[in-house]
């Protein structure tokens, strides 16, 4: 087998790189992390900025865990479920629906802008649904800047994203 | 799994069961066909302890439903919800999936089959694929996807769909080659390099036609190329220009020299040496062949150079020297050395003076004379001569009129020649042949034409006129006859017609001879070398002849073919084999018969012409004519090629597998299988719509079959699921389905309904409408009645019509016509009111029926099952899963076409047949897998491994794997990282189990795919080294990495090194949790004593668990008890008296009469209930319950029912007719008249479902009505008659016997009056589109099926809901169709929804299948990853029970939060609720997410 070379062989220095949106796509199990899987095997082509979560079912993804990420400087998330009448779990999507629906209005109370939290439904058939929706939230967040609550060494550190 | 083994059972077991198969019965069960309908079968089979052999004859498992984008009514994506299934089905130890395999016969009894199978390659090792899909990047051929129903293409080498299970690629072959490849003499792999060059991959093409062609160049210009005389395109328009590509990929690897692929010759040099005789392409193949075999070969050539014909044969204009030079310096590259001006004339001393074989290809270079007068004059030429000093750079002197005699393509080329030489002003050329028997090619005469040659045809020459020395002409006689009726050459002549051109030089050119005096071997007619066909030894050992002096003057490419074979011969010989066992040479290898043309529909397409310079300016010099094809050219060309031996073996995939999985030359076998039980579920296949010629599928681009546009509607389809034109792509704004293509067809043999085409058109079109987004789309369905009788279908079909606008036009249309220039195809049709109309749409989907394949019923044939009149395996309706062949049982559609539900619900009833049959063999045959004792590292700190997979290339092409094992090896408590080029390679996985140990580490990340299919595979790693699987977190560098961000290799592995991160920060948090274990009852509690509870009572109380089974009123028998006949004719009666004898009999069954259930509590495994009998409390445990409490008549008081005597429903009408009598208002009457009402109270505002069966009730009804009575009146109204399936047929025979039936429009329901004591209904006839009036005798109505009046108390108590209709709502309605959402608890029957009791009884028995995988287990497992309440903090608010879809929360006793493991399906959707934030979700704790944020957000790798 090949083990890693020792770290001190070559000193790894990233130089500061623009600004990038970063962005966390929660998926759930049954349909948009299989959409996302889908897409790989069909090699479609979408921005690198998303780093996806797989969570059991949408209906478990906690208020609390969206809000720490921005409170942590996530650009934006995207939450992606089962379709509307289609949840494996019955009805942990339309729970997640109203919980994002909460937490856009306080992102746009607070200032933060509602755009950088979206909600997707789609089928584990639809990966040209979760690359458009990925796409999108890129374009989105772009247009929006970093996120003002992103600290200002985060974004000076960038460059592993 | 039974804990058991042997035996009839669990310790709660009772009864001795009576006829459980033989006392060897095979604890195993052969499932036949593996659509979901198998799969279902084979998960309940396998889950109650049976060894399942799924067997399907396509390459994957998944069947038709695989196809399909979405399902009815709830519009579910169906791979979503049977990708799961797959995956469940290839994980589970007890079920082998034995793919590509078809059944061959079966022998044996009941309970002990044998049953070979003949397992077709796959051309592919599973074992060792690993689905990287390398090889198809990498395959050149494209053919139509039969998946997508040619819709869109796919690689020779393919996975039938992403999701398939088996997860491992294939290749399809023809039954024999392609006709291009198996036709060419020397075996060049002509298919292989056109489909190369299709791809663009030159050079690969040219290495491949360097296989067996030495000498690509030459023989890409002048080959004969019989591979296209052959070529299947020939019959479409032209064949593909196989010698032109072939031309032009050596052209190509001459301009780029750096492309060449060097051919390396063998690295152990032979101590030997061979003696070649003849530089021609004979002896060169020959000298190549041997070269890279690794022998010294001498070619020794009488010529100053090599080439033989091909250098002084063959003139510039069509193979420049120059080009053969270099063609034949690469064969000198490999070390042959060359003897050029060296005549060999006795071969045997070469053998003599060293060389341990010698090989004469000396060719044919002998003309043959005319031997009339004259000859010997000065200017006449003998052609080879005057050929071979052209050749040689020479200016021959001719005169001015040249004449040539001769008609092949040796003549054409003397007087090609002698046109380009300074002097000449005209060139003649007359033959004995007619123009059209002329033995050249074709295109030469042609272009000897086009260059001014002048052809006298059907002359034979009589003498050569002279002057003196000099000729003056020739003298011709007619020929009138060239060959006789057998084809042999007998000229006859016309001595009377002479004539005579003149000439003053004259070259003849009529056949070559051979001078094989010299060589000293035995020589036969003509002068040829004898030679052994296959070996080509000569009568001296040690020499080999071939070429042209064994078969006489042939072309280039069998010269070529003799000179691969005198090196196989030779090399055999060298290796002290036998001659006559030479090598088996790819030709021997070769399957006997060609190739098929697999596209005879392909569209005209013209060859790619080569350009070629013009006749004028090409006669100046010798420079070559053609001009070869352009890359775009060639490209285009080669696309042409139909691909006939679908695979075309060019071996691409082989060089991409970096896992040597592909297997070219796999052969069939034959396996046998133990099996106690065979289940059948072939399932079906479309109609084809081209049969149905007037509707122009298949001839109008426009005009797709359902299966098509379900593939274009699909996401994973050919268009991505964007519904467009096929002729030009175009958006569709106006689309029509035809229903009923090839169903309800009697002309077609089709006289059954299909019974899903409505339901699926109503699905297409919704579906189509969503995807057009809000843009311009309108959609009509053509059809004779909306079938829509299934559960919760009106109201989708309702509201398609309602509220999506989806018109439904009862016509069936006539014809299509496509319209010129749009494409449109218009559809021609009578309206209501008889007028024909027509109507254009931009699509048309025509709803084709089901029927079974062929294959299907010769395998039906094979194993003795008997087939109905359509071809369907022939079932009763009271047996409806027994084939005719006892222990072997049918499901799905072939038993009768069927939906999804209907199917699995046969399948699990299959199953549970199967079962009964073989319970005493229960756990006889089940693997379970042991696993060391488990190590506890609770007090151990983390110590994390990390894997990062190559896989291939496919990762490490893009990411820097190594980097990302650098920063792995970086983090904190990581105590080892490493890369490795599979990592879920068996080998592989040893190496981390010795890496766990090695290293001591306890926890787990792989950095490779998906966790959907690699998960469990890498967590059994871990418990097979004692760590618990829950240690585990994987990061998906794959499929959302390397494959999707193809173009950023910097940014995809800086992603991957954070998913990697990630998983390491959450891996840290990870805990061992604990799969718990409940103990199982073995016993059931089954509600309902009516037909389904006691079909289900008796199928799990054969197996040997008790069962209790309530009935609420005194006797068994529930609404079966008013029904006397099926539609068939079977004796219900007689039917129930048997089945009710046998429950009270059944030492198992508890009958508890006059009994309801009080209470039901406790969860799947252990229930705990109380019943109410006769007012006695009693209670009982059990492990699942079985809701079979049925439904009723529903009563009305409409059409004056209950005031007018003479108004009656149709159970109390079949009442009176099972009695032997006829209704009072009939007797007596010649020809009284009846009229049935329909849907009295169904599918209205209050009632809005169809009960299904009162279509065929009064079907049943007014046929025994005319049987006795054949002179009365019947009319039928209803807004569509339901007799779907079979029942149609007695539709069809009510029509036939003079019943009338009458289409009223929706909301136009009959008006029933009294007048002076006479009935009076009124009705509008949609048909005729008129008012009728009827005054019957009696009036029948159709009162349909309302659910149980106890419905809503017994939902309470078991915590099921309803639906809306007050019926139990199934888990799931397409794949869990008898569960109810909570798990242990089952239903069957009209608890369900409306039915027939065919369809009851397959409901029961699927309530057996399902209900033993609960009581076969001793015990019961639950996941580790389950809610869990810390009840500290819980303010009993109830939240989470609200919120639990499946009632798992509890307030318990202590007033706190309770979550019930066994019921917990791990949503988290609790957890996420609580307000007290009391909840966890076990294995997915908030700090193990926070930590992934952090890692992400706040720590980061930064270096």
């Amino acid at each position: 087998m090949m083990p890693a070379t020792t770290p001190s062989a070559t000193p790894f220095a990233t130089p500061p790189l623009p600004w990038e949106p970063e962005i966390i796509a929660f998926c759930c199990n049954y349909c948009a992390y299989a959409a996302a899987d889908l897409a790989g095997s069909k090699r479609m082509q979408y921005p690198a900025n998303v780093r996806i979560i797989h969570a059991p079912c949408t209906g478990k993804i906690e208020m609390e865990h969206i809000l720490d990420a921005f409170v942590k400087g996530i650009d934006g998330i995207l939450v992606a479920g089962c379709l509307e009448g289609g949840c494996h779990f019955l009805e942990g999507n339309l729970r997640a629906h109203r919980r994002t629906d909460r937490i856009r209005e306080m992102l746009a109370e607070i200032g933060v802008g509602e755009a950088r939290l979206k909600m997707v439904n789609l089928s584990a058939a639809m990966a040209p649904t979760f690359v458009a929706s990925v796409k999108e939230m890129v374009d989105t967040v772009r247009a929006l800047g970093p996120s003002p609550l992103k600290e200002p060494q985060q974004l000076e550190s960038e460059g592993t994203l | 799994m039974s804990g058991n083994g042997k035996g009839a059972g669990t310790p709660q077991a009772v009864g001795a069961p009576e006829a459980v198969g033989t006392p060897e019965a095979v604890g195993a069960v052969l499932v036949c066909g593996a659509g979901i309908t198998g799969i279902q079968a084979s998960l309940d089979l396998a889950e109650s302890g049976f060894k399942v052999y799924l067997v399907d004859s396509s390459p994957a498992i998944g069947g038709r439903m695989a196809q399909l984008d979405k399902t009815f009514p709830t519009g579910d994506c169906a791979m979503c919800i049977i990708s799961p299934k797959l995956v469940e089905c290839a994980r589970n130890k007890n079920i082998e999936i034995i793919t590509l395999a078809d059944v061959q016969g079966i022998s044996g009894a009941p309970g002990n089959f044998k049953v070979k199978l003949r397992q077709n390659p796959r051309y592919v090792d599973a074992e060792k694929c690993n689905a990287c899909g390398d090889c198809t990047e990498a395959c050149p051929v494209d053919l139509p996807s039969e998946f997508d129903r040619r819709l869109g293409t796919r690689k020779a080498i393919f996975r039938l769909y992403p999701q398939a299970i088996p997860n491992v690629f294939g290749i399809s072959k023809a039954a024999g080659r392609a006709p291009c490849r198996a036709s060419c003499p020397a075996g060049v792999n002509a298919q292989g390099y056109v489909a190369l060059i299709a791809a663009s991959k030159f050079k690969e093409a040219y290495e491949l036609v360097r296989e067996r062609c030495p000498l690509p160049s030459a023989c890409g210009r002048v080959c004969q190329h019989p591979c296209e005389d052959d070529c299947n395109r020939g019959e479409i328009d032209q064949a593909v220009a196989v010698r032109d590509l072939k031309r032009f990929v050596a052209d190509y690897i001459a301009l780029n020299p750096d492309d060449y692929p060097p051919v390396k010759a063998a690295t152990a040099k032979l101590d030997a040496r061979v003696a070649v005789i003849g530089g021609g392409p004979a002896g060169l193949t020959a000298a190549y062949d041997l070269a890279v075999l690794g022998y010294g070969v001498t070619v020794f050539e009488a010529q100053p150079r090599l080439g033989g014909m091909l250098r002084y044969g063959i003139p510039g204009y069509r193979l420049p020297k120059d080009i053969l030079d270099l063609e034949i310096q690469y064969i000198l590259d490999l070390g042959v050395e060359a003897k050029t001006g060296t005549r060999v004339s006795d071969p045997a001393s070469l053998l003599e003076s060293g060389f341990k074989a010698v090989f004469a290809a000396p060719g044919a270079w002998v003309s043959r004379t005319l031997g009339i007068a004259g000859e010997d004059a000065s200017g006449v030429w003998a052609g080879l001569d005057f050929l071979r000093r052209v050749n040689s750079g020479e200016t021959p002197a001719l005169g001015s009129n040249v004449l040539v005699i001769g008609g092949g393509d040796v003549a054409m080329d003397a007087a090609r020649c002698a046109r380009r030489l300074p002097g000449v002003s005209s060139v003649h050329l007359a033959c004995l042949e007619s123009r059209a028997e002329m033995p050249a090619h074709s295109w030469e005469a042609a272009e000897a034409l086009e260059e001014g040659v002048v052809f006298h045809n059907s002359l034979g020459p009589t003498r050569i006129e002279t002057s003196g020395e000099k000729v003056t002409g020739v003298s011709f006689r007619a020929c009138t006859r060239v060959f006789d009726e057998q084809g042999r050459f007998a000229p006859q002549f016309d001595d009377l017609k002479t004539s005579v051109l003149a000439a003053d030089t004259v070259i003849v050119t009529i056949g070559q001879g051979i001078d094989a005096a010299g060589l000293g071997v035995a020589t036969g007619p003509g002068g040829r070398v004898v030679a052994d066909a296959d070996t080509l030894a000569t009568s001296i050992p040690g020499l080999f002849a071939g070429g042209d002096a064994v078969l006489g003057p042939a072309s280039m490419v069998d010269a070529m073919a003799q000179g691969h074979k005198a090196a196989e011969a030779i090399d055999a010989f060298m290796r002290g084999a036998k001659p006559a066992q030479a090598s088996a040479s790819a030709e021997a290898e070769a399957p006997a018969e060609t190739a098929k043309n697999p596209r005879p529909d392909a569209p005209k397409q013209e060859r790619v012409k080569m350009p070629q310079a013009d006749p004028a300016g090409r006669v100046r010099g010798f420079s070559e004519i053609d001009q070869g094809y352009s890359a775009e050219q060639a490209v285009a060309e080669a696309e042409r090629c139909l691909a006939c031996g679908l695979c075309s073996e060019c071996m691409q995939c082989v060089k991409a597998c970096t896992a040597g999985a592909v297997w070219h030359d796999q052969q069939a076998e034959e396996i046998e299988i133990d099996a106690g039980s065979v289940i059948l579920t072939p399932g079906f296949e479309e109609f084809q719509g081209a049969l149905r010629g007037e509707f122009g599928h298949g001839r109008y681009a426009n005009v797709l079959s359902s299966v098509q546009f379900e593939r274009m509607l699909s996401a994973a389809g050919p268009t991505g699921g964007h519904v467009e034109r096929p002729s030009d792509g175009a958006e569709v704004e106006r689309l029509a389905f035809i229903q009923c293509v090839g169903s309800r067809d009697a002309a077609r043999g089709k006289g059954y309904c299909s019974s899903i085409c409505c339901m699926s058109a109503t699905k297409e079109a919704m579906v189509a409408l969503e995807h057009a987004h809000g843009k311009q789309l309108e959609v009509s369905i053509f059809c004779m009645d909306v079938r829509a009788f299934g559960k919760e279908f009106d109201g989708y079909v309702n509201r398609a019509r309602d509220e999506h606008g989806v018109k439904y036009i009862r016509a069936i249309p006539s014809r299509v016509v496509e319209m010129p220039g749009s494409k449109n195809p218009r559809v021609r049709f009578f309206d209501q009111a008889g007028v024909e109309q027509q109507q254009e749409f931009d699509l048309v989907v025509l709803s084709v029926g089901m029927q079974v394949p062929e294959s299907v019923r010769q395998t039906a044939g094979r194993l003795g099952v008997e087939l109905d009149q359509f071809g369907f395996a022939q079932t009763e309706r009271l047996a409806p899963l027994a084939t005719s062949k006892p222990g072997l049982y049918v499901a799905g559609a072939f038993q009768e076409p069927k939906d999804i539900p209907e199917s699995v619900a046969q399948a699990s009833a299959a199953a549970g047949c199967a079962m009964d049959q073989l319970a005493e063999a229960r756990g006889t045959l089940i693997q379970r897998r042991e696993y060391p004792w488990e190590r506890d590292i609770t007090d151990e700190p983390p110590r994390v491994g990390v894997f990062i997979c190559h896989c291939g290339h496919n990762i490490a092409s893009v990411i820097d794997v190594e980097e990302v094992a650098r920063k792995a090896a970086l983090m904190p408590n990581v105590v080892h990282a490493e890369t490795s080029l599979y990592t879920c390679s068996d080998t592989n996985l040893q190496h981390i189990k010795d890496t766990i140990d090695k290293h001591r580490l306890n926890r787990l990340v792989v950095a490779s795919c998906s966790p959907r299919t690699h998960e469990v595979l890498f967590q059994e790693t871990l418990r097979d080294s004692g760590l618990n699987q829950y240690l585990f977190a994987m990061a998906n560098i794959r499929d959302q990495g390397s494959w999707v961000h193809k173009d950023d290799p910097v940014a995809a592995t800086a992603k991957a090194a954070d998913l990697m991160a990630m998983a390491v920060a959450r891996v840290r948090h990870l805990k061992a949790l604990q799969t718990g274990q409940l103990p199982v009852t073995a016993s059931a509690l089954v509600l309902g004593g009516g037909l389904g509870g006691m079909t289900a009572a008796l199928g799990i109380a054969d197996q040997g668990f008790q069962v209790h089974l309530v009935e609420k009123e005194p006797a068994l028998g529930g609404l079966l008890r008013d029904i006397h006949s099926t539609l068939e004719g079977a004796d219900v009666a007689a039917f129930l008296r048997e089945l009710a004898d046998k429950v009270e009999a059944h030492p198992g069954i508890e009958v508890h009469l006059n009994a309801t259930p009080a209470s039901i509590s406790g969860h799947v495994g252990n229930f705990h209930s109380v019943l109410n009998v006769a007012g006695r409390e009693l209670p009982v445990s059990h492990g699942v319950v079985i809701v079979a409490t049925g439904g009723q008549e529903r009563s009305t008081e409409l059409y004056l029912h209950g005031k007018n005597p003479h108004v009656t429903t149709q159970s109390k009408l079949e009442v009176v007719l099972a009695g032997g009598e006829l209704p009072p208002e009939l007797q007596g009457k010649k020809n009284p008249t009846v009229v049935m009402i329909q849907c009295v109270e169904s599918r209205n505002d209050e009632h809005p479902y169809c009960s299904r069966v009162c279509c065929s009730e009064a079907v049943k009804n007014a046929l025994e009505i005319k049987r006795r009575l054949p002179g009365a009146n019947v009319a039928i109204l209803g807004r569509d008659i339901r007799t779907y399936g079979f029942r149609e047929l007695f539709f069809q025979k009510a029509r036939e016997e003079g019943i009338v039936f009458v289409r009223h429009p929706e909301k136009s329901d009959p008006m029933v009056a009294e007048e002076g004591g006479r009935l009076d209904v009124k009705v509008h006839d949609s048909s005729s589109n008129r008012e009728l009036v009827l005054r019957p005798d009696l009036l029948v109505l159709s009162t349909g099926i309302a659910p149980a009046v106890g419905n809503p108390v017994l939902s309470g108590q078991l915590r099921s809901a309803l639906t809306a209709d007050g019926f139990f709502l199934e888990a799931h309605p397409k794949l869990r169709p008898v569960d109810l959402a909570n798990e242990g608890e089952f239903l069957c029957g009209l608890a369900h929804s409306p039915r027939f009791m065919d369809e009851t009884i397959a409901q029961a028995w699927a309530t057996v299948g399902r209900a033993t995988t609960v009581l076969s287990k001793t015990h019961l497992e639950i996941p580790g990853q389950v809610a869990k309440v810390d009840p500290e903090n819980c303010v009993a608010c109830a939240t989470c029970v609200k919120v639990c879809p499946y009632g798992a929360p509890m307030i318990n006793h202590l007033g706190k939060a309770e979550i019930q493991g066994a019921m917990c399906m791990g949503c988290g959707s609790c957890a996420a609720a609580c307000p007290a934030r009391t909840i966890t979700l076990l294995h997915q704790e908030d700090r193990a997410l926070v930590a992934m944020l952090d890692e992400l957000l706040v720590d980061g790798v930064k270096a």
